[in-house]
């Protein structure tokens, strides 16, 4: 499940720094982050270190963008805390995705739209309430960003 | 500093074209825009200068923020009459002794951040997000465009409003604008 602190908190990871000093080449070629680097980069994975990007050519993982890196540090390492902040509005269905794939959880600092999935589950933890739509999401997170 | 300062920034693929209008301007949207590629242009040309083999064309200095977050307070002081970039994730830029230093300096201010920054006053017209146009693709030159996120949303609601408000001055004149005046009722209240 996706799990949700909202506010400024502490013990957080930049994902763009962590994921630049930690990635692991491996994580690469699984399929989920293969869809997010198409989805949110417009970049493809070519083997080894090599993704060919959309609009940059080719590029080492270090030049995906942050809120990519943020995403797959997010999926490969459910043990650590990182900051979704730096992920755009582009990921919201992804983080989703994540969570329906393993127990994560994120600090958010600002109002993410998870409008594109009718329905999800998502634990908002300043509260430990579940919630299941936007509706439900609107009413608990605008309180804390 | 005063008035609008437009600012190109290019190399031989990419290029970036933008105007900068007022004190403070934020920068926030999608991932995978262009916003870290934009800060590492300019934060490397401020290093290498025509050597990087970066083109600036700006009437004022560009600047990137680059210091740690304890001594931002005295690196501010350095700079003058600058347009002052910063990249996302310095907390420091979410208090209000950051918004109380900025106001008092000659300086332009370009926060990259989805993080409301409640201390600052700011446009929601100089909120931009950055966008590719045109059809090209690597090798090409990529192109790269500020655009007004919030204006260029229209959010209709779902029912008919009317909007009702307690007094007839100010409130009633800032809901009427935004809602129109056929939306907006006063009740004339005493307080």
């Amino acid at each position: 499940m996706l799990n949700i602190y909202f506010g400024e908190r502490e013990k957080v990871m930049h994902g763009p720094t962590w994921f630049r000093f930690n990635y692991r080449s491996e994580w690469l070629a699984d399929s989920l982050v293969q869809e997010m680097m198409e989805s949110i980069d417009k970049s493809s994975y070519k083997g080894g270190e090599l993704i060919e990007s959309e609009v940059l050519g080719p590029i080492p993982p270090e030049r995906l963008s942050g809120g990519l890196q943020t995403l797959i540090s997010i999926y490969e390492r459910p043990d650590l805390m990182f900051n979704a902040t730096s992920c755009g509005e582009n990921c919201a269905k992804w983080l989703i995705e994540i969570g329906k794939r393993k127990d994560v959880t994120v600090n958010l600092r600002y109002l993410m739209p998870f409008d594109d999935a009718e329905t999800f589950e998502i634990n908002i933890l300043n509260d430990n309430c579940i919630v299941h739509n936007m509706s439900e999401y609107l009413e608990l997170a605008i309180k804390y960003v | 500093m005063k008035g609008k300062h437009r600012i190109i920034i290019e190399t031989e693929k990419l290029k970036y074209e933008f105007t900068i209008k007022r004190n403070i301007t934020i920068i926030q949207g999608d991932s995978a825009t262009g916003k870290t590629t934009l800060i590492d242009l300019l934060r490397l040309y401020s290093q290498f200068k025509d050597d990087s083999g970066i083109m600036l064309q700006s009437d004022v200095p560009c600047v990137v923020y680059s210091g740690d977050s304890q001594s931002w307070n005295i690196i501010l002081e350095t700079y003058k009459n600058s347009i002052v970039f910063f990249d996302e994730d310095y907390s420091f830029i979410y208090t209000k002794e950051f918004a109380d230093k900025i106001q008092n300096t000659s300086n332009y201010y370009v926060l990259i951040t989805r993080q409301p920054l409640y201390n600052i006053p700011y446009s929601i017209q100089e909120i931009y997000g950055i966008r590719t146009t045109g059809k090209y693709h690597y090798p090409d030159k990529i192109y790269h465009e500020f655009y007004n996120i919030y204006m260029e949303k229209q959010i209709e609601p779902e029912k008919d409003v009317i909007v009702m408000v307690e007094d007839s001055k100010s409130g009633y004149q800032f809901y009427s604008s935004v809602f129109g005046n056929n939306r907006c009722i006063s009740v004339d209240g005493n307080s």
